[in-house]
């Protein structure tokens, strides 16, 4: 669904991201005079109120208007890549960087983040392999649920249109909810071997403007809170400028200042370094 | 000996002030400062005041990992301490009531360091030196006017209750001035030690961790910038009263700069010790030595036992310790988990191919803290290396630093730290297995006790194990010789 297709970049750069959020987590020492008190396993986020949706509104709708706002099959079928560009920052922690993503339809990703003080790290999916690199694990394979949350992310991408039963097994419309003052549907993604997530789309524009999922990696499990905002049209596609997220303790914001579509970009890009 | 950079244990040691910052800050606001209140740079108004206390009080709020607080009313705190925070008379008392109010949690990784505490601004570099530089013939400061990176050229800690030298910097300017190791500091510019060691008891609040304290706070005085001096007197080895000037030399090191933390040298030292031991130590973890270390690592793979010298190491990002443990670990494993309030991260360990697989062994004390200690906790509690030297800090909450407004910076924990075992290292430290105290008498001998525990520990593994491997093999035949 073009949805997806949009946020496909956003989605592996959240793996990125989470990359170099654990990267960054310091520690030093300010004074210590007594231990720790145990805290609490995390849990699941509480139940949410939410507005009934209008009559006759469904998940399914809700998708479909979605995918239609956000360009529809026609643009979606135009756009063989996709490379993007911009700039991070973390928090108030000071801490800065680039990304770029290549995209090439139907299944091939490559996301970099450079950091400051940190270095590169990049994801990236050739269609068979998800493997990560970073300045502290060197190459890596990415297995099991880590991987099956990239192939999603990219099997979601708007090659399948419509078609959500291809990574999920049950969709459904939670409500409306208030998302930065404005009013958004919510709807529940499950997928066939993964967390849920929670998609939010404006009910004026139809655009995402929110998803919450919970990433899973060998570091364990992190819910992330995504917001998009300042969405332009690329090639007939809506594209959301800035992304906003909140991992852990930690806020970054992404912001694209560079989109080209339809440029060559070679399957060696996306293989996993030797 | 060879070295990626110049580095002495006690420069190692002593640059720990530099990231320190929040501990620093709480420390000089205990009274046992060069810095007097009310010196701040640009006095705040009552908006900036009202923003920075928002700030604060609300990243504790929100984002602390333990919801209850440990026991503390929060909101309580917020009303107790806003309007004092808002009529302090000084910008320094300002500062001190925040981490006053953050002491109230009683755990580490928590202060307000004002904009006069922090060092200034210094160009950065990520490439690791190649040369060899020394105080003496380093690159000329890249920080210029108002460079906090001078150094005395001594480390001094707590050896038998009182602050003595325990190292002294080769080429610098203790050296210099003949200091030697054992000497005990009786005051640093006219400020005698009784006296600091007062102000900084009532703040460490913590027999326990008053020794990494005096450690810091020396670190602190001690430093400065390049070419001012700092007097000291000192009681030498006949007992004899010395007074010293020592005109601070440049800290050698690629000054490197992460996120919100001031800019500080990164060190990073190998070397063949006797027996064929590797010895790696380095300052800080933080990406620059990663590359380095693992080179070392690689390099000295066929030394009979490896010591890594966390003492002195503050730590840095986390992440790190994964990544050298993975040097000398063959399976996939994790150190512990960090918990947050909503979530929870695992520190993994992706072994490297040819892990390093002879006897390891792990040097911390007092100044080895955070990082350096879920590092050294971890590799014990899976029984891959053995921890000599003193216990550490016990500080080890995965923890951010944020810029405030006014140029100050605030430093809080989001998580707790407990190894794959459950263990917390908070307020615990690391426990050596291999126990050494320091004496003065061992360090006006010239001896670093330490590590010459390592280095009979690992002699005596090793002849052990070569004798079980002896008594394992399998005898050779006995040929049947024919007799004449």
């Amino acid at each position: 669904m073009i949805y997806r297709l949009n946020l496909s970049a956003r989605l592996s750069l959240s793996a990125c991201l989470l990359s170099a959020f654990l990267l960054s987590q310091q520690t030093t020492p300010a004074i210590a005079q007594a231990p720790a008190v145990t805290p609490p396993v995390a849990k699941p986020a509480a139940p949410r109120i939410y507005a009934p949706l209008p009559a006759g509104m469904t998940a399914e709708k809700i998708l479909d208007r979605a995918f239609a706002a956000s360009g529809g099959q026609e643009s979606l079928a135009k756009t063989k890549t996709t490379y993007q560009k911009g700039n991070i920052s973390v928090g108030a922690q000071g801490i800065k960087g680039v990304f770029e993503v290549y995209i090439k339809r139907p299944n091939k990703f490559y996301t970099a983040q450079t950091f400051e003080g940190i270095g590169k790290t990049e994801v990236a999916y050739d269609g068979k392999i998800a493997w990560s690199k970073d300045p502290i694990n060197g190459v890596r394979t990415m297995k099991d649920k880590e991987k099956a949350q990239l192939q999603r992310q990219m099997d979601n991408d708007a090659n399948r249109g419509g078609d959500w039963r291809k990574s999920y097994s049950k969709i459904e419309a939670l409500g409306i909810r208030k998302v930065e003052g404005k009013d958004a549907y919510a709807i529940r993604l499950t997928p066939t071997n993964g967390k849920p997530l929670v998609q939010y789309f404006d009910t004026q524009t139809n655009l995402m403007v929110r998803m919450d999922m919970i990433s899973e990696s060998p570091q364990g499990t992190l819910p992330i809170e995504s917001y998009f905002s300042d969405y332009r049209t690329v090639d007939g596609m809506k594209i959301p400028f800035q992304m906003r997220q909140k991992v852990a303790a930690t806020e970054l914001l992404t912001t694209v200042t560079e989109i080209k579509n339809n440029l060559p970009v070679t399957d060696a890009k996306f293989a996993k370094p030797e | 000996m060879e070295r990626y950079q110049f580095l002495t244990p006690a420069l190692k040691r002593r640059k720990s002030s530099l990231i320190l910052i929040v501990t620093i800050l709480c420390v000089l606001a205990g009274g046992a400062n060069a810095q007097e209140p009310g010196t701040l740079s640009s006095p705040l108004d009552t908006k900036t005041r009202e923003r920075i206390f928002e700030i604060v009080w609300s990243r504790v709020n929100e984002r602390y990992f333990d919801p209850t607080f440990g026991g503390i009313d929060w909101n309580l705190m917020r009303r107790r301490y806003q309007p004092k925070t808002i009529e302090a008379k000084t910008d320094a008392e300002f500062y001190a009531l925040l981490n006053q109010m953050l002491s109230e949690l009683r755990q580490s990784h928590f202060g307000v360091a004002a904009p006069d505490a922090i060092a200034p601004e210094i160009p950065t570099s990520e490439k690791p030196a190649t040369s060899r530089p020394t105080p003496d013939n380093a690159p000329a400061s890249d920080s210029g006017e108002g460079d906090r990176n001078g150094t005395a050229g001594i480390t001094v800690q707590m050896v038998e209750n009182q602050p003595t030298i325990t190292h002294i910097v080769a080429g610098g300017a203790g050296e210099a001035a003949q200091l030697r190791s054992g000497f005990v500091i009786t005051a640093v510019n006219e400020k005698s030690v009784t006296s600091i060691l007062e102000g900084l008891k009532k703040r460490a609040n913590d027999e326990r961790t008053l020794p990494t304290y005096v450690r810091l706070i020396f670190d602190n005085l001690l430093s400065g910038p390049v070419g001012s001096s700092v007097t000291i007197e000192v009681r030498d080895s006949a007992d004899k009263m010395q007074k010293v000037t020592l005109a601070r030399r440049k800290n050698p090191g690629v000054i490197t700069r992460f996120a919100a933390l001031p800019p500080f040298p990164v060190l990073v030292e190998k070397r063949r010790l006797p027996g064929n031991i590797g010895y790696i130590g380095f300052n800080i973890f933080l990406i620059p030595i990663l590359d380095p270390v693992r080179a070392a690592i690689r390099e000295m793979r066929d030394a009979d036992g490896m010591i890594i010298d966390l003492r002195g190491n503050p730590g840095g990002i986390g992440a790190i310790a994964p990544a050298i443990a993975a040097q000398f670990l063959s399976e996939e494993t994790n150190l512990g988990v960090m918990k947050m309030r909503n979530g929870e991260i695992r520190f993994p360990v992706f072994p490297v191919e040819k892990p390093f697989g002879r006897p390891l062994v792990i040097l911390t004390d007092e100044g080895s803290v955070s990082t350096s200690e879920i590092l050294a906790a971890s590799m014990q509690e899976m029984g891959r290396a053995t921890i000599i030297g003193s216990r550490s800090a016990g500080m080890a909450l995965p923890s951010q630093v944020e810029n405030l407004p006014g140029g100050g910076k605030l430093q809080y924990a989001f998580a707790d730290f407990r190894t794959r075992k459950g263990m917390l290292i908070e307020g615990q430290g690391v426990t050596p297995n291999v126990p050494v105290t320091l004496t003065r008498a061992a360090l006006l001998s010239g001896a670093d006790p330490i590590l010459q525990t390592a280095l009979n520990y690992l002699k005596t593994k090793n002849l052990q194990q070569a004798k079980k491997r002896s008594v394992a093999a399998p005898q050779p035949k006995t040929q049947k010789v024919s007799q004449p």
